[in-house]
């Protein structure tokens, strides 16, 4: 065997091998291989370059990597976790475009309400209570009695489930045959809504009952079956319960449902339907817009008492008069109108005397108006105006469209 | 917040609420009446119920349904198949699909397609 050289040390510590008893062996030899286990550090030329089997596995420190030298690559796909993320960290920037879904959202998320008077906030038929199957308590919002249940129905402003809510649905409720179906309910007629049709929706509600199981909520529709929220807890205090629904493309409405399953006292309020699989909170429309939505729906008149005219009426002979009455909001469709006690209204003559109405109708009615006619005893002319003014507190003319 | 019918009897009056004022009563038949055109011919596509309590009050109910389309158009088809239509269309007696059928297409023609809600 020939004298040969170290192959992983190099230049003056390239320490030679005598391998065979024959091979000379110089103390110089000795000397260099001192040299090189001295400086053995596995650089180049100082022995072996470290291979990562060389190394304890979980040995390596962050203070043994230089700061800035990892690179994407060097990180696993999928493995970052939130932990590794510092909270309030990530931009705007760092989210691919159309790339947050409506799952990803919080419920604080504000969004659109597709109900109207969700707050339960406006109660134009009065503060109730309301306890007959069918009829509409607060605005849209329409008490559903099955079996011999019970309901009463009245506008609560004690029990609310925000600071800036004047009101809730205070529902006592009890129940006789009517298995859980009895409900306080809106009803989007897709005549009306017809965008909703395909949507996924979710229904949330604030209930404060308590009594346990016996108030929860559901979407039902006549395309689909019935989906049904979990049932409130009977905490005593207000929790949005919320469900998710989708609306079947053949669908003519939806229903969203507060539903009785328990004799209790109940309170409903800020009720939200969006569109997506993620409830909202409920958010309070400016009050303008809360009523106008309410007044596509029922629109209620009343007159200053001698100092707002109804309208002006050209009379067709000495004992009627017609004249128009144009809706403040147009209406879902043509509505149902009526009017308070001919006695509450007058109409003047040509000498600007009063003549006091003896019968009023409405005819000729669309969803943007109604044609008036006022029958007097006597005392009009015949194609001369004549304006017409309610004279008591109790006067009303009222349209009602419910789609 | 009218005057509506909430039940329908065999001699074809009608049981009547009023909930502002929480006043009902029956209306008979023979009140159950179209309303008046300004040349005073009949209108089939509204009826005039006056409050059964007497207090003055009244709702005109058109034939699409207006507050309570499955009851209002129910009234309309009774009261076609009893009197016929005031159009002339059908006459007092006349098949009862016949009836429903024009009620329908007057339901149509105001508040359009899927406004039918009498079943």
């Amino acid at each position: 065997m020939a004298r040969t050289t170290a192959t992983n040390f190099t230049g003056p510590l390239q320490f030679p091998y005598a391998t065979a008893g024959t091979d000379i062996f110089k103390k110089e030899d000795v000397q260099i291989l001192a040299q090189a286990t001295d400086q053995h550090d596995h650089s180049p030329g100082k022995g072996l370059v470290l291979s990562a089997g060389s190394i304890p596995a979980g040995s390596i420190t962050s203070a043994m990597i230089a700061d800035g030298t990892i690179v994407a690559g060097d990180i696993a796909n999928g493995a970052i976790t939130s932990a590794k993320i510092l909270d309030g960290t990530i931009a705007t920037a760092d989210l691919a475009d159309n790339a947050v879904t409506n799952q990803k959202l919080g419920t604080d998320t504000a969004r659109l309400n597709l109900l109207t008077n969700g707050g339960f906030e406006i109660w134009q038929r009065g503060n109730g209570p309301f306890t007959v199957n069918g009829v509409f308590c607060a605005d849209r919002w329409q008490v559903g009695i099955a079996a011999s249940d019970t309901f009463s129905v009245n506008r609560n402003t004690s029990v609310v489930s925000s600071v800036g809510s004047t009101a809730s649905a205070g529902c006592t409720f009890t129940l006789s045959g009517g298995a859980g179906t009895s409900s306080v309910n809106q009803v989007l007629r897709l005549s009306d809504n017809p965008q909703l049709k395909g949507c996924t929706v979710t229904f949330s509600l604030a209930v404060n009952t308590g009594t346990a199981n016996a108030v929860r909520l559901a979407v039902a529709s006549d395309g689909a079956a019935t989906v049904y929220s979990a049932f409130h807890s009977g905490s005593g205090s207000f929790s949005t319960l919320s469900v998710t629904a989708t609306v079947s493309s053949s669908a003519t409405y939806v229903m969203l449902q507060a539903l009785f399953a328990a004799s209790c006292t109940a309170y409903l309020d800020n009720a939200m339907l969006v569109v997506g699989s993620v409830p909202a909170d409920y958010a309070p429309l400016h009050p303008a817009d809360d009523l106008a939505r309410c007044s596509r729906y029922f629109e209620y008149l009343t007159f200053g008492v001698g100092t707002e005219y109804v309208t002006v009426a050209q009379a067709s002979s000495a004992t009627a008069a017609y004249g128009p009455l144009r809706f403040r909001t147009q209406k879902a469709v043509t509505p149902t109108v009526s009017a308070s006690s001919a006695t509450h209204f007058q109409c003047y003559s040509a000498a600007l005397a009063s003549i006091l109405c003896t019968a009023i109708s409405a005819s000729a009615t669309t969803p943007y108006d109604v044609g008036l006619s006022f029958s007097v005893a006597s005392g009009l002319v015949a194609g001369n105006a004549t304006l017409v003014q309610a004279i008591s507190a109790l006067q009303s003319i009222v349209a009602e469209a419910n789609p | 917040m009218s005057v509506r019918p909430i039940s329908f009897n065999a001699d074809g009056s009608i049981e009547a609420v009023y909930d502002e004022l929480g006043h009902s009563g029956t209306i008979p038949a023979a009140e159950i009446k179209w309303t008046i055109n300004i040349d005073g011919s009949d209108n089939h596509n509204f009826i005039v119920l006056n409050c059964p309590d007497g207090c003055g009050a009244s709702s005109a109910w058109p034939v699409g349904g207006g507050a309570d389309a499955p009851n209002a158009q129910r009234m309309f088809v009774e009261k076609t198949k009893r009197d016929g239509c005031a159009c002339g269309q059908c006459a007092p007696g006349d098949a009862d699909a016949l009836c429903e059928s024009h009620v329908r297409l007057n339901v149509n023609r105001m508040d359009g397609p899927g406004r039918w809600q009498f079943a």
